[in-house]
């Protein structure tokens, strides 16, 4: 008898691509997570699986960021972006001979870092999905998808044709683009509600996540509290978030990222050197930004200012003590788990992906050691949501309780003084697009087909729960409230048009560009027939 | 941007366009150039079909089309739409070409931060919907038709009432508690206290005449989450083998599960809290 370790990193950012623009700020959101994070995670698979390491956990790649890595604009801003680091490291690497002797070492593991990212993208044509999907052939790693843009399904339950093509797009849009049927869906920010769980049975998705107290407040008490899955009266699977794994890797005051070693991610080059030594590298604008290039530690709490030199060695030495630590808990914690249930315990701990390298520079590399010490454990194992499932026998049918993973576990985060206001808009929206889907139904003319699957974009992509989440913790508010109002306004104007008999194929062309998401949308998804 | 091409040709592409100082630019500066200028005159193309042919005509020579004089209205378009359909292909499918490491021309364009769009104070629909915040909050919003506007004219409030119908099929009356809230006529949402978890809510908005509340919309139900475990009971098991459903007495918790009280730093913007959510947003930007 093992315990079961179940890591799944659920990665996501929103649909951020403005071909219309050669710079755009916010784009640098998937730039900075491609270089920190997703292919950091990809080679440290790829080393587990070199050195014959046994090791599993599931993560989803959702649909935006799925069309985003599809996405040959983005791909090409995205070599121009990681070459221009190379030659910043490189410029680095010539500025710090004469600084401090760590500065001029990390100048040296940036460039050789980014010249191996720079690497790997090129080596796979930029096709950062195909290598997800190798590590999944190993066995060793389930991808599994999103509803469609983000959406966030608690508030949106007044329309339910809006949830049922949320959770078919996200069905869909793996499938076109991971080329396989997904297993499973992550719900966006863990939101469920008693119900959901039949839309899901209905695109076979066999199971999901929910944060803890969803099956806490259940409507039967679960035998095993978070510690086995359970099944819903639609038959799909719940794992439920374990919260001392989320504890013990993010408090604030006892979580590993706040180790003084590690790096601090606010003292950046991108502010710190001189403007004119720094510009080719920064926002053309002049605005100042990260670049990734950061030579201080975290050092303690003290002021930026005073922050001290950052060692890469020591950090490396210091994740490696974490993986051993959190191993050795989570041996602990099975092992307790098992005397009291006497059953194989699932510890479930699901985590948002960039947390690990963008946030936590040192993360991917804690993730591989962990599944290396894991692999050593006699108490622990990490697996796989399917591994887990079909090695049941039987399984407690219970109605998870509504519940999101957000502060406090409800919706605040996304219903509050600050975001209140897109919720008239979002629903007039989906009550418009059931009217024009159920009246086109059998629509046949392409340029009115087009016009009713642009509509469907438009309106998904002010559906991501991501906008009002920005709105709420105030940083770059102005880019959610304006991208919430484009995606709006375009759908009311495109609904005024086709009501009008009057679509304007020039203005959609354009619209087709410019938000090019979901190439194989179906407006039907939303018909009430 | 500049798809592999030459400096020299990306130099007459600049005249063609009437780039300003294009002579003075280096080869990454024209491409950027030359990448805004046709953002901004395909913008303007969504309007070519209303356009006159003098403005046609003035068109086709912002985008560097030389046209003969006697070029119907219909050429000039079909001419135009082309032009513009090679740079969207441009766009799509080119080529890396020579990578530049530099995007050294300070950019003033407008990114249109600052939201100039406009969204609708109203949709004149009839509605009322209820949201659920938490287990003890409801938000509700609402907007009118004209014909309810216009029965509201009359009143100088309007009246907000919840009912609780937790298992009851609500018929206007036979609610288990009724909640009333006055407000100003004008006010759109609204964030009401509710004292339980794990009830059933529907509200009605309305105004008071003669001291009796008069109804005009109904929301739809809203169920606020539970907030706290349910006492154990009898469990339902399925057997995976079968498929059969089976019961069983349950016996009690054989996890004994601390639980947290809320405290203090409730701070949304605090980047430390332990949710699991959306880190990036907040730390992509030095706040």
């Amino acid at each position: 008898m093992k315990g079961k370790l179940l890591v799944m990193l659920h990665a996501h950012l929103p649909y951020i691509n403005h071909p219309d623009h050669p710079y755009f700020m916010e784009e640098n959101w998937l730039f900075e997570a491609i270089t920190e994070t997703y292919i950091p995670l990809l080679m440290a698979f790829n080393r587990l699986i070199k050195d014959n390491i046994p090791f599993g956990l599931s993560m989803s790649l959702t649909p935006p960021l799925l069309e985003m890595l599809s996405n040959q604009t983005l791909q090409d801003k995205y070599r121009k972006y990681i070459t221009s680091l190379v030659d910043l490291a490189k410029k680095e690497v010539e500025a710090t001979q004469k600084e401090e002797g760590l500065k001029h070492k990390c100048a040296l593991k940036y460039l050789e870092d980014f010249q191996g990212t720079l690497d790997f993208f090129e080596s796979c044509k930029g096709n950062l999905i195909t290598e997800f999907k190798k590590i999944e052939d190993t066995g060793s790693l389930e991808l599994i998808t999103c509803n469609a843009t983000h959406g966030f399904l608690p508030l949106m339950k007044v329309n339910p044709q809006a949830v049922h093509a949320q959770v078919a797009m996200g069905t869909k849009a793996f499938e076109e683009r991971v080329q396989e049927h997904p297993k499973g869906m992550w719900l966006a920010e863990c939101g469920y509600y008693p119900g959901l769980d039949k839309e899901l049975a209905d695109q076979n998705i066999d199971f999901f996540f929910v944060d803890s107290h969803a099956l806490w407040y259940a409507d039967i008490p679960p035998k095993y509290d978070v510690y086995r899955p359970v099944i819903t009266p639609n038959h799909v699977f719940v794992f439920a978030r374990d919260p001392e794994s989320s504890e013990q890797v993010w408090s604030a005051q006892f979580g590993y990222p706040g180790d003084p070693n590690y790096r601090e991610f606010y003292r950046d080059v991108g502010f710190d050197r001189p403007i004119d030594y720094i510009k080719p590298y920064i926002d053309p604008a002049g605005n100042r930004i990260n670049t990734g290039i950061k030579y201080y530690k975290v050092t303690g709490n003290v002021p930026l200012g005073t922050k001290e030199l950052y060692d890469p060695d020591k950090a490396l030495e210091t994740a490696k003590r974490h993986a051993k630590d959190f191993s050795q808990k989570k041996a602990e914690q099975s092992q307790r788990l098992m005397n009291a249930i006497e059953i194989e315990p699932v510890i479930t701990a699901p985590f948002d992906a960039e947390l690990y390298g963008h946030w936590w520079y040192e993360g991917p590399m804690f993730l591989e050691f962990l599944f290396r010490e894991v692999a050593n454990s006699n108490t622990v194992e990490s697996s796989t949501p399917h591994k887990i499932i079909s090695k049941m026998d039987s399984v407690q049918v219970v109605t998870p309780a509504m519940s999101t993973w957000g502060a406090n576990g409800y919706n605040e985060t996304w219903l509050n003084g600050a975001n209140d206001w897109i919720y008239p808009h979002i629903h007039e929206a989906e009550t418009r697009m059931v009217e024009l889907a159920t009246q086109y139904e059998d629509a046949t003319d392409p340029l009115y087909i087009r016009a009713l699957n642009m509509c469907a974009r438009e309106l998904m992509l002010a559906e991501s729960s991501d906008w009002a989440f920005i709105m709420t913790t105030g940083t770059t508010v102005e880019y959610a409230v304006n991208r919430t109002k484009t995606h709006l306004s375009r759908f009311l104007e495109l609904y005024e048009a086709i009501k009008a008999h009057n679509i304007n194929e020039r203005a959609l062309e354009l619209d087709e560009w410019i938000d090019p998401i979901f190439p194989y949308m179906n407006y039907k998804l939303y018909s009430s027939n | 941007m500049d798809g592999g091409k030459t400096i020299r040709q990306l130099k007459k592409e600049a005249m063609q366009l009437k780039i300003k100082g294009y002579y003075n630019m280096r080869k990454v500066e024209l491409g950027e150039a030359i990448s805004r200028r046709k953002t901004e005159l395909a913008k303007m193309i969504r309007d070519i079909d209303n356009m006159r042919i003098g403005q046609l005509r003035s068109f086709a020579k912002k985008v560097g089309l030389k046209m003969s004089r006697r070029a119907t209205k219909t050429d000039l378009v079909e001419a135009i739409s082309k032009m513009f359909s090679s740079w969207k292909k441009e766009n799509e499918r080119k080529i890396p070409g020579q990578i530049t490491s530099s995007f050294s021309m300070p950019s003033n364009e407008n990114k249109e931060t600052k939201s100039k769009i406009e969204l609708p104070k109203t949709y004149k629909k009839d509605k009322l919907v209820g949201l659920e915040v938490n287990p003890s909050w409801i938000h509700f919003y609402w907007d009118f038709s004209e014909k309810t506007k216009e029965i509201l004219k009359a009143h100088s409030s309007l009246v907000l009432r919840v009912y609780d119908v937790t298992y009851i099929e609500f018929n206007g009356t036979n609610a288990h508690r009724t909640f009333e809230m006055e407000m100003g006529i004008s006010t759109q949402k609204y964030y009401v206290q509710v004292p339980q978890p794990n009830a059933d809510y529907i509200a009605e908005i309305g105004y008071k005449e003669r001291n009796k509340f008069v109804p005009l919309l109904r929301s739809n139900l809203v169920t606020t989450p539970p907030s706290s475990p349910k006492l154990a009971q009898m469990e339902l098991w399925m057997d995976l083998r079968t498929y059969q459903r089976f019961s069983e007495m349950s016996s009690g918790k054989a996890v004994t599960r601390i639980e947290r009280l809320v405290g203090i730093s409730s701070i949304p913007s605090s980047p430390s809290k332990i949710s699991g959510r959306g880190s990036f947003f907040w730390l992509s930007g030095r706040s």
